[in-house]
């Protein structure tokens, strides 16, 4: 067993590079008049919930750690820690991000803890670092269980996962238009995440890669941005509050709201809190899914481009 | 990297780029004009038709009259948020009125009224439903 594995916090080295990156992003707007948009307090929010973060990762990461460190010792693998071994480890946790993005759209209850970095109404490179304070409580560690268990050393994958989250800051921006075409092919790209951010009933649940897009396209939920309609970032309704409290709770505080309704049945209290987003008992509210069929009712000759397939979803 | 670094970083990172953001003029509240108020509503409540706007004194805040009731539409920073307002609360400021919306997502609109608005807004809003 390979016990004494170290790796550095990656993420937290990278900080200066953020703060750096940030400027270079905001003069290059300023100067040029085009390629994003900053506004102070909407920014503000986002570096906030990037710091609230990592505190949150120092004072709850214990959890995690005790769980992975419980796997592997319990794993009679191990793959040790040759370069290839870590390579390998970054692409199979890059489709473990996959799958746990997916289910962040798709599940309530993670989408409780993923909404708040798509609560921005910009585009910007502080809109990466807008993340979670809540990630524990959706227990998605468990879906990294399976690289511990065929050998991969937990810190060998909390750092992989670093790089991935590293990746994912530069993709934030609209000052890059599209890359070369081979690299759009296969990596994710400022193109391929701005329709992820986008809350365009055509974007709503696409291009949920990490590092490389192909999961995407492997899956069905690849939808390639169009000239022809620029994102419109954000959420489907619009945060009202720039109060990292409210932004970092309060779709939790909705869960609680609704499954706590007089009269309903332990199934709709259920489905509250693991159903698609938009999901209600009695129909009153939208998923992406009737998002998606309203637009088409609505404008019938998209059905059948990217984001709607012919069967109206 | 050792915690105090990390901190200092961090919230000296923060607070800079917040004072620059603010000194080259991005800290502008967005204000609306009939157009655009009705095009922020029509952003989020796509299946509300408009058919009535009233803007506030500052042109932050617009009451809007939808076929689903009445709602607010008002400036999050440069961009802009959209409610139904239902079961709201309503208290006056100096120059108009809060309008609390029992939402934890967007819990107080402050409008800027005219002493006629503030006694139009405050029928429309408290209106029992249909």
């Amino acid at each position: 067993m390979t016990d004494m594995v170290s790796y550095p916090d990656v993420v937290q080295l990278a900080v200066p590079i953020f703060i750096v990156a940030i400027v270079l992003e905001l003069s290059w707007i300023v100067i040029r008049q085009r390629g994003g948009r900053y506004e102070t307090r909407d920014a503000v929010t986002s570096l906030i919930m990037g710091a609230g973060n990592v505190a949150s990762g120092i004072i709850l990461g214990f959890l995690a750690w005790g769980f992975f460190m419980l796997l592997w010792a319990v794993t009679p693998m191990d793959l040790g820690s040759a370069w290839w071994v870590v390579v390998l480890c970054f692409v199979l946790d890059d489709l473990r991000y996959y799958w746990v993005h997916r289910f962040g759209h798709r599940i309530r209850w993670v989408w409780a803890s993923h909404v708040n970095h798509h609560s921005s109404q910009h585009y910007n490179l502080t809109t990466a670092l807008r993340q979670t304070w809540t990630g524990t409580f959706t227990f998605m560690m468990v879906v990294r269980a399976p690289l511990i268990l065929v050998g991969f050393h937990p810190a060998m994958v909390l750092f992989v996962g670093g790089l991935n989250l590293i990746y994912q800051f530069w993709i934030h921006t609209e000052a890059i238009g599209r890359m070369p075409r081979w690299f759009e092919a296969v990596m994710n790209t400022p193109s391929h995440h701005r329709v992820h951010h986008g809350r365009n009933p055509r974007y709503l649940d696409a291009n949920y890669a990490g590092v490389f897009i192909i999961w995407d396209k492997m899956f069905g939920t690849f939808v390639p941005e169009l000239d022809s309609e620029k994102p419109d970032y954000g959420l489907v309704r619009n945060l009202g509050t720039f109060n990292p409290i409210r932004v970092a709770f309060h779709e939790w505080v909705g869960i609680w709201n609704d499954i706590t309704q007089p009269g309903l049945t332990m199934y709709h209290r259920l489905m509250y809190a693991v159903a698609p987003p938009g999901w209600s008992h009695d129909g009153s509210r939208e998923t992406s899914k009737r998002i998606k069929a309203r637009h088409l009712t609505e404008n019938p000759h998209d059905r059948g481009t990217p984001g709607f397939d012919q069967a109206g979803k | 990297m050792p915690l105090i670094v990390l901190l200092v970083l961090v919230v000296g990172g923060i607070a800079g780029i917040a004072v620059l953001l603010h000194i080259i003029g991005l800290s502008k509240a967005k204000v609306f004009d009939q157009e655009s108020a009705r095009a922020a509503w029509l952003r989020e409540w796509p299946q509300a038709p408009v058919q009535d706007i009233d803007l506030s004194q500052d042109h932050c805040v617009a009451l809007i009259q939808s076929t689903h009731g009445p709602g607010l539409v008002w400036a999050m920073g440069a961009d802009s948020a959209a409610r139904l307002a239902k079961a709201v609360k309503i208290s006056q400021h100096e120059r108009g009125l809060f309008v609390s919306l029992n939402s934890f997502d967007a819990p107080r609109i402050k409008a800027n009224l005219s002493p006629q608005q503030v006694n139009t807004w405050r029928g429309v809003l408290m209106e029992p439903e249909q």
